[in-house]
């Protein structure tokens, strides 16, 4: 019998590592799930929506029970902050960010790279972006290109649907009425609704 | 294939213009470093010091080099060794091959000048050689691992200085906007201090307001940090013109000694280069007794004349 205290920890798996070229190659793209804007001077603020104030206490509370807000923050990116945001739109490699922040701020290409890597590093960490690697977004694209027409498919269907249900009606009106003026008006208002619906 | 002068810690040759100091560590008595082309690792230097009375047999050093490499990678193959000259050195030359494709020439030998055994490693991969082959032969013939010369020279990415050989680096910090390198000379007679700060414009506009608040919130207290006993409080920051930039310049001084006091002139120098959008601080220090005759460091004088923004 073993005692509990000497059993091994397992370890954890640990992520392989891999290459610098690898990771210049991988591709930095915004989480699309995020509320952000731009101030007139052309800085970027990422606003985040946390959960609900809690009410205050006693007569206040109840006179405004509005006063549990939602609480909001704003994160303030400087100007060369919002200049890497701009380029993380999925189509720039980490390598294109460098070459671009290096030409526009007169670095060195390893200047550039240590602090973008250290503020990659805290958007992700964040959650702000993800890195992933082409290969890996061009699936990722093709995927939700692929549902997205899937949808467009289902809509389609569902509206070919809506217009057979609309000649049936009509038809239906039709024979009911039997020539009446008032049957086919509302056959014509079911229609319509009937193709607003979908 | 164009080349460039490169030099740290007394040791000089030249690289190609696109490679770039990646890492590197240690002091004058043993250190390493390694030179990246843009994405690959191309040279890996390492220098120790040995004593004559000391020293192994090359063959001898050879093969723990090997053991070394050996364990890192299994798959480790040495082609070929032999024997080499290298800046009127005796050397050993190796060569190996791995088996994800990765190629390494070294070359091992001993300056009975500095006292120092070094190699140096060019790395490529196996179908790399001959593009690489300019390179390796330009840093060999060109290697300076002991000069007669009164100045070391000292590169890293941009920036390049002379110093006079007894000036020692102490410290230096590579952070995310800034790179920082303190220099002390053997006698202590002397230091000096370089501080490169990157994004100049966004930094001075955003966060502070223009570089003497810079000034006096970030860089005032590192001085003090820096030179202890220094004491910054009537003094008051000057205009100057640095070179063809404007800037700033603050010049104080303190005593330490009981009998024979010895005077410590702090002069600082910072001013921003819109040229590539830095911000430059520099500090020396002079020691002067009063019975000292020399009015102005020379080695000091060789760094100042030497070093330029841009």
């Amino acid at each position: 019998m073993r005692f509990p205290f000497f059993r091994r920890k397992k370890k954890e798996a640990e992520a392989p590592p891999i290459t610098r070229e690898q990771f210049l190659q991988l591709v930095p793209i915004r989480n699309p799930a995020l509320k952000w804007r731009r101030y007139r001077t052309g800085e970027v603020y990422i606003i985040l929506e946390g959960p609900r104030r809690p009410a205050k206490q006693g007569i206040v509370s109840k006179l405004f029970p509005a006063a549990s807000t939602p609480r909001t923050k704003r994160i303030i990116l400087d100007k060369i902050g919002s200049f890497v945001w701009d380029l993380c739109d999925g189509k720039n490699t980490i390598d294109d960010i460098i070459t671009k922040l290096s030409e526009t701020h007169k670095l060195t290409r390893r200047e550039a790279e240590i602090p973008l890597r250290a503020y990659l590093q805290n958007l992700a960490k964040r959650g702000f972006i993800g890195v992933l690697p082409k290969e890996a977004l061009a699936k990722y694209r093709a995927e939700r290109e692929r549902e997205e027409e899937g949808e467009r498919e289902k809509e389609k269907e569902k509206g070919e649907e809506g217009e057979a249900k609309e000649k049936e009606s009509k038809d239906k009106g039709s024979e009911m009425g039997g020539g009446e003026g008032e049957g086919e008006g509302e056959g014509k208002k079911e229609s319509e609704e009937g193709a607003q619906k979908p | 294939m164009e080349f460039k002068p490169f030099g740290w810690q007394g040791l000089e040759f030249f690289i190609p213009s696109d490679w770039h100091t990646a890492s590197e560590g240690g002091t004058f008595e043993s250190g390493s470093l390694r030179i990246d082309e843009p994405y690959t690792p191309r040279i890996r230097l390492d220098w120790d010091t040995v004593k004559e009375e000391k020293l192994k047999d090359f063959s001898e050093v050879l093969e723990e080099i090997k053991k070394k490499m050996r364990k890192k990678d299994k798959s480790l193959k040495f082609q070929r060794q032999g024997v080499a000259k290298i800046c009127g050195h005796n050397a050993r030359y190796f060569r190996w091959r791995s088996a994800n494709q990765l190629e390494g020439y070294g070359l091992l030998w001993y300056c009975k000048d500095t006292k120092r055994s070094i190699v140096i490693e060019f790395l490529f991969g196996t179908d790399e050689y001959w593009k690489i082959k300019p390179a390796i032969e330009k840093a060999v013939e060109t290697f300076k691992c002991h000069s007669s010369e009164e100045a070391w020279l000292w590169t890293i990415l941009d920036l390049a200085f002379k110093t006079s050989p007894d000036f020692r680096l102490r410290d230096r910090s590579f952070k995310e906007n800034r790179m920082h390198f303190f220099f002390s000379s053997s006698s202590e007679k002397a230091s000096f201090m370089i501080d490169r700060v990157t994004f100049a414009e966004n930094l001075l506009s955003s966060k502070y307001d223009g570089l003497e608040e810079w000034f006096e919130k970030v860089y005032k207290p590192e001085l003090k940090r820096a030179y202890k006993g220094l004491r910054l409080r009537g003094e008051r920051l000057k205009k100057a013109e640095i070179g063809d930039h404007k800037g700033l310049m603050l010049r104080s001084s303190f005593k330490i000694g009981l009998l024979r006091p010895e005077n410590h002139i702090i002069t600082s120098k910072v001013w921003v280069c819109p040229v590539k959008d830095r911000i430059y601080a520099v500090t020396t220090e002079e020691v002067r007794r009063k019975d000292s005759k020399d009015k102005v460091n020379k080695g000091l004088e060789l760094f100042l004349s030497s070093f330029s923004c841009h």
